[in-house]
């Protein structure tokens, strides 16, 4: 039954006062979600846009990244991390506010955003290399650290609702957070993470992976593969405890990746295992030390 | 008086009036807390993993990370501090382990962390006093050694005193 007490509507046209990519940035998106480059299309990329190679350069060299030398070219820094990393660099660096901010209504730290996405990225790469060549490991990568932008527009609309939406999901044995949103908003994450991409006018395989990732057996064939990718990753990252807050663990998962990602369970656990310890060593140059709410 | 926060894999132990030993959102994970009722010392791990033996590399440089090498590492931990009690006369308290909403049950991470730690903890002659494991509920845990109270938060759930 559906109690809908904000507009949707409101809530989705909001994302238009999101400030926009760079076009760096965009271009970026454009050249990764065709999903035939090179990894010198990348370089190029960054290179033909100063604040993008600015940002790269800081972060890379920051004391964080721990590297012994000092990185003075976008080339070199991808042959130090490799191409996937310099693209989360780059976007996280240029999406600016929307990847730090702090998530009020799923209770979540400054941060938290970020390091989630992140861990969701390194994740669908590494699942990316278990799907028969269907899923590119740098679509995948950046699908990954966008596919919860949604919740940086959604969250500011949550914050009175949220016990609401918290004791929705827990009240029905049938729906999960994702059915508890829609009741009372009317929308949910992943249509305004959509809705987000399109006024950022991004290329349809990143928002597939977007607009599906708690839902994959609703996408299209095309960007199937993608979405249950992206939700297994999304998956792995609430069970290793790198959430967004409260909503860790209250989705309902798809067992039928097993179509889409060939790897059994101790070949999962190896995986996430791998992938927390990529998502320690680049997590703090990009997002900073872990921060607290006073409690 | 400090306050200590372990990440994933981590393990760490206090003994000074006032001090706190904290863990954030465990999922699949599981918190482990020791505690020596002899010199009030809290120890705690944050596991991740039940088997340390296929990666071997990752239990050197992590060894909290996995139920078999966090329990022996975490006890060394406590006793380097000053814990003096024997094994059997430690309080072991277990939170953590949820699982995610699968109807299938793909993934049993969090059920199987709880038992491997129960496993090792037994080849310790140990066992836990209490535990609030399992469901989907991601949990974080708070110690403190003025009363050596285990308090579990979780978001849309009263904290729960473990």
């Amino acid at each position: 039954m559906a109690e809908i007490i904000v507009s949707a509507e409101e809530i989705l046209e909001s994302v238009k006062t999101v400030p926009a990519l760079s076009p760096g940035a965009s271009h970026l998106l454009d050249v990764i979600g065709s999903g035939v480059y090179e990894v010198p299309d990348i370089v190029r990329v960054i290179e033909t846009d100063s604040a993008l190679t600015a940002n790269v350069l800081k972060v890379v060299n920051s004391a964080a990244m721990g590297l012994r030398r000092e990185i003075t070219s976008v080339h070199q820094a991808v042959a130090f991390l490799g191409d996937t990393k310099i693209i989360g660099i780059a976007l996280t660096s240029s999406g600016g506010e929307t990847f730090n901010s702090e998530l009020k209504g799923y209770a979540g730290n400054r941060g938290d955003l970020g390091r989630h996405c992140l861990w969701v990225a390194i994740a669908a790469r590494e699942l990316a290399r278990h799907t028969h060549g269907r899923v590119d490991k740098g679509v995948a990568f950046t699908a990954g650290l966008l596919h919860d932008i949604g919740k940086a527009v959604i969250s500011d609309f949550m914050v009175d609702l949220a016990p609401r939406i918290v004791a929705r999901a827990s009240d029905d044995a049938f729906g999960d957070h994702l059915e508890a949103e829609r009741q009372i908003m009317g929308t949910d994450h992943c249509e305004v993470g959509c809705r987000l991409a399109r006024h950022w006018k991004m290329p349809e395989a990143l928002i597939g992976g977007i607009e599906y990732h708690h839902r994959p057996s609703e996408a299209p064939e095309e960007y199937k593969s993608m979405a249950y990718v992206i939700h297994l990753a999304d998956t792995l990252a609430m069970m290793q405890g790198t959430g967004t807050g409260l909503d860790d663990l209250q989705y309902d998962m798809d067992s039928d990746y097993t179509e889409y990602v060939q790897l059994d369970s101790p070949g999962l656990e190896g995986l996430a295992l791998d992938v927390q310890f990529d998502f320690m060593a680049t997590a703090e140059a990009l997002f900073g030390e872990e921060q607290e709410t006073e409690e | 008086m400090s306050v200590v926060t372990l990440g994933i894999g981590e393990y760490g132990a206090v003994n000074q009036k006032g001090d706190i030993i904290k863990t954030h959102a465990l999922g699949s994970c599981v918190a482990i807390i020791i505690l020596d009722p002899a010199t009030r010392t809290v120890g705690m791990a944050h596991v991740a993993l039940p088997e340390s033996k296929v990666h071997p590399a990752r239990a050197e440089k992590l060894p909290g990370y996995f139920a078999d090498t966090a329990v022996p590492v975490l006890v060394e931990k406590m006793k380097e501090l000053g814990a003096t009690g024997s094994l059997q006369k430690m309080i072991v308290k277990l939170t953590g382990g949820a699982n995610v909403m699968d109807k299938n049950n793909t993934f049993n991470i969090g059920k199987r962390n709880v038992l491997a730690l129960k496993k090792e903890l037994w080849r310790h002659r140990m066992g836990a006093r209490a535990e609030d494991v399992g469901g989907t509920l991601s949990r974080t845990v708070t110690v403190n050694t003025e009363d050596g109270k285990v308090v579990v938060t979780s978001p849309g759930r009263e904290p729960v005193n473990v």
